[in-house]
């Protein structure tokens, strides 16, 4: 009886560490720099491309999103989905993850943007200069369709 | 006599032939609701945990401790910043990636989960672990349907069962002892509660 709870336990507890892979997991014959996608980004609109980069942040709610870095320095790329869609693993930050998909512009007004950028400063608790925004601007960000993390 | 005896056995046996839905009703709200135990337990664990997810994160266990040390804008463009952080910070774990936020802002990630979080200008260095929450994460998982595939048919029939339950519930005791009587007060109240919520 003891061994057949542990081994039911085992089963629940390591069922999660198998789920690297989501969606239809990243298509690596697609890899762009995150650097070269934010440098000409209109290029890019529509087209399915794989970023490669750090996560350095995850939502912490319904791991709806999280943030890569970039090959640039400071640069960073946020990855979206529709809550439940896929789950981003909180505990994966410092993992390497690839993202396949489509990259989306945003066009937002100078008030817009000041809003919509300290939301997503406060949801990944860093901190945000409201005066850097000095006008309105296009936000992007990937909305994947398969993402895989490697441990 | 012989023909009367004949009638009466006919009789009896047509009465045993009888289905007894009264029984039947109580027979599978017994079975059903004992079926129900596990799911019941897991979804109504999960609610509560995820009904207060603005408080708390429900999978993970995060802490976050803060310190200063004094000297750490004086290591800001070493070569041995991962290592000296690491170091001054007691840690053992390897260094799993690293991440300039600005000039300032330094992020570290260590292998086992934890993460270092650096301000130069204010020499403020953030310690988060993540540890997980094995069963309450699966639990979540379940709940907000984030297995998908079958548990989405399997989690369609549960709800089918709690809905039997619920009406066959209605059926478990017969007259003034059941619905027909006070009891049955008990059953408007639990459909005014949800929407005195909306009205209020």
């Amino acid at each position: 009886m003891k061994s057949w709870i542990s081994i039911l336990l085992l089963t629940l507890i390591s069922f999660p560490a198998t789920a690297e892979k989501f969606g239809t997991g990243a298509d690596m014959s697609k890899l762009v720099a995150i650097s070269t996608l934010l440098e000409n980004p209109e290029d890019y609109l529509d087209k399915d491309v794989t970023v490669e980069g750090a996560i350095i942040s995850v939502c912490k709610k319904r791991g709806c999103w999280m943030k890569l870095a970039s090959d640039k320095k400071y640069q960073t790329l946020r990855i979206k989905v529709k809550d439940g869609d896929m789950v981003f693993p909180f505990n994966a930050k410092g993992k390497t993850a690839y993202a396949t998909g489509k990259l989306v512009g945003m066009e937002l007004s100078k008030e817009k943007a000041v809003a919509y950028l300290s939301h997503l400063a406060e949801e990944a608790n860093e901190e945000f200069d409201k005066g850097s925004i000095k006008s309105g601007m296009t936000v992007y960000q990937l909305s994947p369709t398969g993402v895989t993390i490697a441990d | 006599m012989q023909t009367k005896t004949a009638k009466s056995i006919e009789n009896t046996k047509s009465t045993n032939n009888k289905i007894s839905w009264f029984k039947l009703n109580r027979s599978l709200h017994r079975d059903i609701g004992y079926f129900c135990i596990g799911m019941t337990l897991i979804f109504s664990i999960s609610g509560i945990a995820v009904n207060h997810i603005d408080d708390w994160n429900p999978n993970y266990q995060v802490s976050q401790s803060t310190v200063v040390i004094q000297d750490l804008k004086q290591h800001i463009d070493s070569p041995q910043l991962d290592h000296y952080l690491v170091k001054e910070l007691g840690l053992s774990s390897d260094i799993r990636a690293d991440f300039w936020e600005s000039g300032t802002r330094y992020k570290l990630f260590l292998e086992n989960d934890t993460n270092i979080f650096v301000d130069f200008e204010t020499q403020q260095v953030t310690v988060e672990t993540i540890r997980s929450r094995p069963i309450l994460k699966i639990f979540n998982q379940l709940h907000l349907n984030e297995i998908k595939n079958g548990w989405v048919y399997f989690s369609d029939l549960f709800a089918v069962m709690l809905i039997f339950l619920s009406i066959s519930a209605l059926f478990m005791i017969r007259g003034r002892n059941g619905v027909l009587g006070k009891r049955g007060l008990i059953v408007l109240a639990g459909f005014i509660c949800p929407f005195l919520f909306i009205l209020a």
